[in-house]
């Protein structure tokens, strides 16, 4: 009787580690998509190749441990799994974080650039607007004064005919 | 007074002329210009080319010789990819993937390959395979167990009438932002692609002992 109760406890307490393990199984693994798409969506705000080659990196040092975690759990080896799959959740929400903050800081440098951008147009508008007058007159004074000056030479050289 | 309203107008038509000219170079400058999203999947053979896939370019492979491909993809979406590329046995019978419907082979698996890749990155690795062990039930032969970049894979049952015309299917998988899940090729704005690739192997028949 008591070896039969044994065995039942720990059937249970198998059972119950196995679906224990199962549940932070999908836990990590909606993490892990969350954690590519925040990344992505880094990506398409216009975070930095370097940043974005280090979270791509740091993703694949997941997939390994998720992979890994897989394998000792197809193989009985439910603590190790159990271990592996701590190590890729804790893994997993440092690079969550960080493509969180990429997000944020590229998000920023984009407004920073269409705000500059806005300023700058008519900014640069303006300064070619100014210049471009300055240059005008001075060639249209420059083609007056050598139209006078031809015209003077002219009249010197009626005086000198006469 | 004229020339001074003559000056104004010329200094208003250079201003909104100039302001025109630098909004438009502005916004492309800034706005990024779309191109063609896409993946590409390939598969080379042990010379690392488009060449001998086969051991000594023979498609009737033998139990226990070892094939070696070099299978890869290409990531062309413009931002980083979740791409996992799985490996299918098929026989003749068995349906391939459905480029129409977007459905995937319901070959039985082999093995699946998981990468995270860069924009304009290229994954490439060995698949090394060879076929342990057959059992042969009549006129038809059934592979029982593989070994796979040297892991021991059993298959779902899949039987070739005197062990011809087997496949190995290639398909890539992405996952979908919008649905949050794992589909069957990729999603580029609002359309759905795949890609799939498949090799064909005839499987050496042993000798019958007496």
């Amino acid at each position: 009787m008591t070896l039969l109760a044994i065995g039942f406890a720990i059937f249970v307490a198998a059972n119950c580690i196995s679906a224990s393990s199962q549940e932070s199984s999908t836990n990590v693994g909606a993490k892990f998509f969350s954690a590519v798409l925040l990344a992505r969506e880094a990506q398409i705000e216009g975070a930095q190749r370097e940043t974005m080659q280090e979270l791509a990196a740091r993703l694949n040092v997941a997939v390994q441990l998720l992979e890994k975690a897989d394998e000792a759990k197809n193989e009985g080896r439910l603590g190790s799994a159990q271990t592996l799959l701590s190590s890729a959740e804790e893994l997993l929400e440092d690079i969550l974080r960080a493509a969180r903050a990429e997000k944020a800081a590229a998000v920023e440098r984009a407004s920073q650039l269409r705000t500059l951008t806005i300023v700058l147009v008519p900014v640069l508008s303006a300064i070619i607007t100014v210049v471009t007058g300055y240059v005008l007159r001075y060639v249209r004074r420059r083609s007056v004064e050598r139209l006078f000056k031809m015209l003077i030479v002219v009249k010197r050289e009626d005086e000198k005919e006469r | 007074m004229r020339k001074n309203v003559s000056f104004h107008s010329e200094s208003i038509a250079i201003f909104l002329s100039s302001l025109t000219i630098l909004s438009m170079i502005a916004y492309v400058s800034v706005t990024p210009r779309p191109k063609e999203q896409f993946f590409q999947i390939y598969v080379l053979g042990e010379t690392r080319m488009a060449e001998k896939y086969y051991p000594g370019g023979n498609p009737n492979i033998p139990l226990g010789v070892r094939v070696k491909w070099y299978l890869g993809a290409t990531n062309f979406m413009g931002s980083l990819q979740y791409v996992v590329l799985k490996v299918k046995l098929a026989n003749s019978t068995m349906s391939p993937p459905d480029d129409v419907n977007k459905l995937p082979s319901l070959a039985p698996m082999l093995m699946e390959f998981r990468r995270v890749l860069m924009d304009n990155e290229t994954w490439e690795f060995p698949l090394i395979w060879s076929i342990d062990e057959i059992r042969i039930e009549g006129d038809a032969c059934l592979i029982t167990s593989m070994i796979v970049n040297d892991r021991k894979i059993f298959p779902e049952q899949v039987p070739a009438r005197r062990a011809h015309n087997y496949r190995i299917i290639i398909e890539i998988w992405t996952l979908d932002p919008m649905d949050q899940r794992m589909i069957f090729g990729w999603r580029a704005g609002n359309e759905r692609k795949v890609a799939w690739l498949q090799v064909w192997f005839n499987v050496t028949m042993p000798k019958p002992s007496f």
